[in-house]
């Protein structure tokens, strides 16, 4: 507050200037990194069905090697990543830390220039997989020049974020600041780090080889959702629900102790995705603790949220960045729950290698970050085109869509890898047909369950497409004029912002 | 210590403390191992598999196969894995100082295939398959031999060509191919079979205890 005016409606009056600039400096970079998001997000969500159709049926689209579930579902997962979540985050991360800092973008053209050369790399890397020449690292398929590309796509718009925070008006460094601080610093040693200790992942080439491969992927695969899916999915979370509801931060102290813990645990996971694999124990033991000790930077998290929302959960009923960041939020405490509990050995004896940990991925990355990355595309884009959305059902189907197609998917994936699992940890041989082998009942344990999220796919395409349409309207200013209350599911009575 | 220096300073330690205790640890553990050998028996394990193996594990991860596939056998305590016959004793870091870490695999849509290729060890009730005509037709269409399997067809990895002179020795035997014509496997899956039937890591290892003695090699 270092606006030098003792009168509070002239103070007030300078700060909406401020803020108008911020977000004129904003709009072409940040609507560039959420167009192309939400163009990869229907890509990959496309892949994603026609990947779920392929388990039970085969035969579907077989005669094409770029179409194969080998290749098409590496590039889906790496589009997921790379695509939509890192990019719709690249964009949210840059808006809020310009608001926080109180900085407009100093070179909007260069993060434009980012953005395409990110798109460009995408282009490249998922042409690369489907031509037969991934690395078959999970997340890390591309080539390794993709990720040069990628590399060099991100520190051309990510300098800017520390620009802005190096520059930023004195005053109070606002927790969500700090997450998004440190996502922006981790990012680029994790895909630095892991791209340089892979090489180009066949043996001979420099760079480790075999199991430490195994490791460095694991490990790079957990904390690319951990220190830098997460981390910016809090820091959006931290800004936006106080925004909203029009209160500061329930607790501070909480949520400083909340942010140190997980910097200090989160980066130790990871070990776990290689349970029971010809890894030293230790290296798994490390991954389990990290695991249960982050259930306490996931509780204080959980607490100052429904502490800071306490008496206004009914905004749940009317603001679409309210209703989306509470679904994100549930999902974020579940899913570090299902990871702790999934990690012990007694449990990923059975649930290990099967769908159960791809489930539990999905349970971060859409349940939870994109969730809150949805929430913050209602918040900011308004501000950013000028008018507000246009159609509150196209935001309630999105929601449904949303809710239940990956609530299902999440939930059908679970299942599956559990049931699939249970007929794996021991043998059934009494049971096993001529037609089927005894591994082969624990492929049709999975089989109806896998059944269940195709169905869930396709509902989830329909609510993505809804999406779409309403963020088209939005870039051709075909919204309601803004000044208009913001598009809510129904009034709010009380004096409460969007 | 003001606060903007001190969350650089956290954020940096963080991550570099997991960097040097979690990779560089296992890095010095792990990262240099060698062959074990057995100067008696001028008995050499892993054998660094070369030629066509080699450009069939190339085959392998570049199609996704370890997206459903494993190749690593858990310890007897943690899964079904020796009992269902996958292999006589469980994987360990040497196994692989030939091989890249994406052969180990992340799911088990399919069954694992560490010994896909080891001779067939006395009383197994494994299928053992060392006819890479198996492994053809299961290829071209996996139902044909396993009739619930959800395998996708690798068709695009064999060819369709007129039958000059004699018939491949290697082509498959569908019946709906017309008079005249041949379905053969390309390069890329001749190579990819060879090495599938590579794939033996029975051979005993010292840090492996309680492993049974090395299965008779086939006579």
């Amino acid at each position: 507050m270092s606006v030098p005016s003792t009168d509070p409606r002239k103070t007030a009056e300078l700060e909406q200037v401020e803020r108008a600039l911020i977000d004129a400096s904003a709009r072409v970079p940040v609507l560039t990194f959420y167009t192309s998001a939400v163009f990869w997000l229907l890509v990959q969500t496309l892949f994603g069905v026609i990947n779920a159709l392929k388990l039970q049926w085969p035969q579907f689209l077989d005669g094409c090697s770029w179409l194969t579930f080998g290749r098409l579902y590496p590039a889906q997962n790496n589009l997921m990543i790379y695509g939509w979540a890192s990019l719709a985050g690249l964009g949210t991360a840059l808006w809020i830390l310009a608001r926080l800092c109180r900085v407009a973008l100093p070179r909007p053209g260069m993060l434009v220039a980012g953005a395409m050369l990110w798109n460009v790399a995408l282009i490249a890397g998922t042409a690369e997989i489907l031509s037969g020449n991934g690395r078959g690292l999970i997340y890390l398929d591309y080539p390794r020049y993709v990720f040069g590309l990628l590399f060099a796509a991100y520190a051309i718009s990510a300098v800017w974020g520390v620009v802005l925070f190096a520059n930023r008006r004195p005053g109070h460094i606002y927790i969500s600041a700090w997450y998004l601080i440190a996502a922006l610093f981790w990012f680029p040693w994790l895909i630095g780090g892991a791209n340089l200790l892979l090489g180009s992942g066949f043996p001979g080439a420099p760079g480790v080889q075999g199991v430490m491969q195994a490791i460095v992927n694991a490990w790079y695969a957990q904390n690319v959702i951990n220190l830098w899916l997460t981390a910016i999915g809090l820091g959006a979370i931290y800004y936006l629900v106080p925004k909203v509801v029009g209160r500061p931060v329930h607790s501070y102290h909480l949520a400083s102790f909340g942010f140190w813990s997980f910097a200090i645990f989160a980066v130790w996971t990871g070990g776990q995705r290689l349970a029971g694999g010809p890894v030293p124990v230790w290296v798994i033991t490390i991954g389990i603790v990290a695991a249960i000790l982050l259930l306490i930077p996931v509780a204080t998290v959980t607490a100052n949220y429904f502490m800071t929302m306490n008496g206004k959960f009914n905004l749940v009923y009317h603001s679409p960045t309210i209703r989306f960041t509470f679904f994100g939020a549930i999902a974020y405490t579940l899913a570090n729950v299902v990871f702790a509990v999934s990690s012990f050995r007694s449990v990923s004896n059975i649930t290990q290698f099967t769908w159960f940990t791809v489930g539990t991925d999905y349970l971060f990355i859409f349940g939870f970050f994109s969730m809150v990355m949805f929430g913050a595309m209602y918040y900011i884009i308004p501000r950013l085109v000028g008018c507000e959305w246009l159609s509150a059902s196209f935001i309630k189907l999105h929601f449904w869509g949303c809710a239940y197609g990956w609530g299902m998917t999440i939930l059908m994936l679970l299942l599956s890898g559990f049931s699939q699992g249970v007929m794996q940890v021991s043998v059934h041989e009494a049971h096993a047909t001529s037609a089927s082998t005894d591994f082969m009942l624990s492929v049709q344990a999975s089989l109806p369950f896998l059944r269940g999220r195709s169905i869930a796919q396709i509902l989830l395409c329909v609510g993505q497409l809804f999406f779409a349409l309403n963020f088209l309207l939005m870039l051709l200013r075909l919204g309601r004029p803004s000044g208009a209350q913001p598009t809510l599911f129904a009034p709010i009575q009380e004096g409460a912002k969007s | 210590m003001k606060p903007t220096p001190l969350l650089f300073a956290g954020i940096f330690a963080s991550f570099a403390a997991a960097w040097v205790g979690l990779i560089s640890a296992s890095n010095t553990q792990i990262g240099s191992l060698t062959p074990q050998v057995d100067e008696e028996n001028a008995d050499i394990y892993p054998i660094n598999v070369a030629g066509i193996a080699e450009q069939g594990r190339r085959v392998y991860v570049s199609n996704g196969c370890n997206y459903c596939h494993t190749q690593l056998v858990r310890e007897s305590h943690a899964g079904a894995d020796i009992a269902r016959e996958w292999g006589s004793r469980r994987t360990v870091a040497r196994d692989y100082i030939y091989d890249t870490g994406a052969t180990i695999g992340f799911m088990r849509n399919g069954p694992d295939l560490s010994n896909i290729g080891a001779p067939k060890a006395e009383n197994s009730k494994r299928k053992y398959v060392e006819d890479p005509k198996w492994h053809y037709a299961h290829l071209y269409n996996p139902r044909s031999v396993v009739p619930a399997s959800n395998m996708p067809s690798y068709r695009f990895l064999f060819e369709k060509r007129k039958i000059s002179g004699q018939r491949a020795e290697d082509a498959l035997d569908l019946a709906d191919v017309e008079a005249g014509y041949e379905v053969v496997p390309t390069d890329d899956t001749r190579a990819l079979v060879a090495y599938l039937l590579s794939l033996d890591r029975s051979h005993p290892l010292k840090e492996v205890k309680g492993a049974p003695a090395p299965a008779a090699p086939a006579q």
